[in-house]
């Protein structure tokens, strides 16, 4: 597991490649745990969100497991009305990237693009 | 103390700071503080050291459908104060016990760890598990990390380790997630014992939790506390004096083949090289669950070279200590499938326990290859 200071500045460079960033989060798969976060507006809980998306990547996993696929589950992608949410697993399986960004200020593509370049970098 | 609110249908976990005194204990709670974006509570204290206890409150992460609740709380390091912090050990389901990695620290741990461990032993199972946030990394003479796994071989401790440097806040969230999922691990025993209770916390705030203990010690403590406490470690104290006196009264189915097999999915033999398991292994997929996990906190930084058994399994040893093994049979299409299994050795091997300490673990993890491989894991020389 990449440590807390990596994974922050992690964030950073992500931020800086994103308009819009509401919040971004790294979060332990098994507990919901955040072990990195970073919010730009004070009403949107983090903490809440990681939880709760621990489970939306679980019950995934549990879904592949029940379709008998071999594939692994590389990242989920959810449009809001006015939000663009990524998640992304990290290198291990044991954790993933949370990500929420305004949907007027980037689009998928791009925050794909910039989340996938550097959690490339983390090491397993 | 683990226990499920019924008001907040939360799961509520708690986890302990233990270690000598100055080693980074109050330090290391109000920098997770930081990061969680939480205020630590500390009741009282005299010259930077604590008299009772840091809390804090933090609610985060989901466990089986429930939000995840912990009362964070560090003991006081003071040897004066023993009875205050056996107190708040006994009701841990996680126990962070901040070393200090200076050569003088780590003297003073070893008196620690094996008190810790003695009332550890004596908990109701399941036991708290434990992780060893080795703090102070940043200083010149740190002790090295294979002495301290040294040491904590010399004293039959199994526990997983965190480097950190407390004062920058390196280190400290890594080793509280550990800890969480330690609880998490307690949690789940506990579930399957039919012993997690549904009540409302004993003790919810940290007003109510410095009533419980002034309630409990009627004031002798505070005697103690009120004369002035001097910086006091236990290796420091007599054996013959009154507190260490005190202190040492503190610190004092067999295998079915047959069902296994009908179980087990048809091998395939997989000749790509598996990957290991280490900490990061979900909950319920270790045995035995708390120490397991921190038995297999030893593989995360390790370098190992898998060989291939004439069967097709794979075998490796880690840090010469474990020796790993996962049969050609061991490998399975489905996690429940893997797990059936792993329940069944699990049962084998608490119905034949060898001594006190944990020389064996199974677990079931990915293999890198989309699959799951069981590992019997062994300690050299038992």
């Amino acid at each position: 597991m990449a440590n807390e200071k990596t994974l922050v500045e992690m964030i950073a460079k992500i931020e800086n490649d994103v308009n819009g960033v509401i919040a971004t989060a790294a979060v332990d798969m098994d507990s919901g745990m955040t072990l990195a976060a970073k919010s730009n507006r004070s009403d949107f809980d983090l903490t809440v969100a990681s939880a709760y998306n621990s489970e939306l990547v679980k019950q995934k996993m549990k879904i592949m497991r029940a379709l008998n696929l071999k594939s692994s589950l590389e990242d989920m992608l959810l449009t809001l009305s006015d939000q663009v949410h990524l998640i992304k697993i990290l290198p291990g399986g044991a954790s993933f990237l949370y990500l929420a960004a305004e949907k007027s200020g980037t689009n998928l593509a791009i925050l794909r693009t910039s989340v996938n370049r550097h959690v490339s970098q983390l090491a397993a | 103390m683990a226990c499920v609110d019924p008001n907040t249908d939360a799961i509520v976990i708690r986890i302990i700071y233990d270690g000598a005194p100055m080693a980074g204990k109050t330090t290391s709670v109000r920098a997770l503080g930081n990061g969680l974006g939480v205020q630590a509570v500390s009741p009282a204290e005299i010259g930077g050291r604590t008299l009772y206890f840091d809390w804090l409150d933090y609610t985060g992460g989901l466990f089986e459908g429930r939000r995840i609740r912990c009362q964070i709380v560090s003991v006081p390091g003071q040897a004066t104060l023993a009875p205050r912090r056996r107190r708040l050990l006994e009701s841990a389901d996680a126990i962070v016990f901040v070393s200090d990695s200076t050569p003088a620290g780590f003297a003073a741990d070893r008196g620690y760890l094996r008190g810790l461990t003695s009332l550890v032993s004596r908990m109701s199972s399941p036991a708290a598990g434990i992780v060893l946030q080795a703090n102070k990394r940043d200083v010149a003479d740190a002790i090295s990390i294979s002495d301290l796994r040294s040491m904590l071989d010399d004293l039959s401790i199994r526990v997983g380790i965190v480097e950190s440097v407390a004062t920058d806040g390196t280190g400290i969230r890594e080793a509280f997630v550990l800890a969480v999922r330690l609880a998490l691990d307690r949690v789940r025993e506990l579930m399957r014992l039919g012993k997690l209770q549904i009540t409302h916390p004993v003790v919810d705030n940290a007003d109510e939790l410095l009533r419980e203990l002034r309630k409990g010690e009627g004031g002798a403590l505070d005697f103690a506390a009120a004369s002035g406490l001097t910086h006091t470690r236990l290796t420091e104290l007599s054996s013959q004096c009154i507190v260490s006196q005190a202190i040492s009264t503190v610190v004092t189915g067999n295998q079915d083949s047959e069902a296994a097999a009908a179980v087990r999915l048809t091998p395939k033999n997989d000749a790509l090289e598996p990957v290991i398991p280490d900490d990061r292994v979900a909950t319920g997929m270790i045995w035995p669950p708390i120490e397991g996990r921190a038995v297999l906190n030893e593989f995360a930084s390790a370098q190992v070279a898998l060989q291939r058994l004439t069967d097709g399994g794979w075998s490796t040893t880690v840090n010469g200590r474990w020796r790993l093994q996962s049969s050609s049979t061991a490998v399975f299409d489905s996690l429940e499938a893997g797990r059936t299994v792993l329940v069944h050795s699990a049962r084998m091997h608490a119905a034949n326990p060898r001594g006190s300490g944990v020389d064996r673990c199974v677990s079931l993890a990915p293999d890198g290859h989309g699959r799951f491989r069981l590992w019997q894991i062994e300690r050299i020389g038992t």
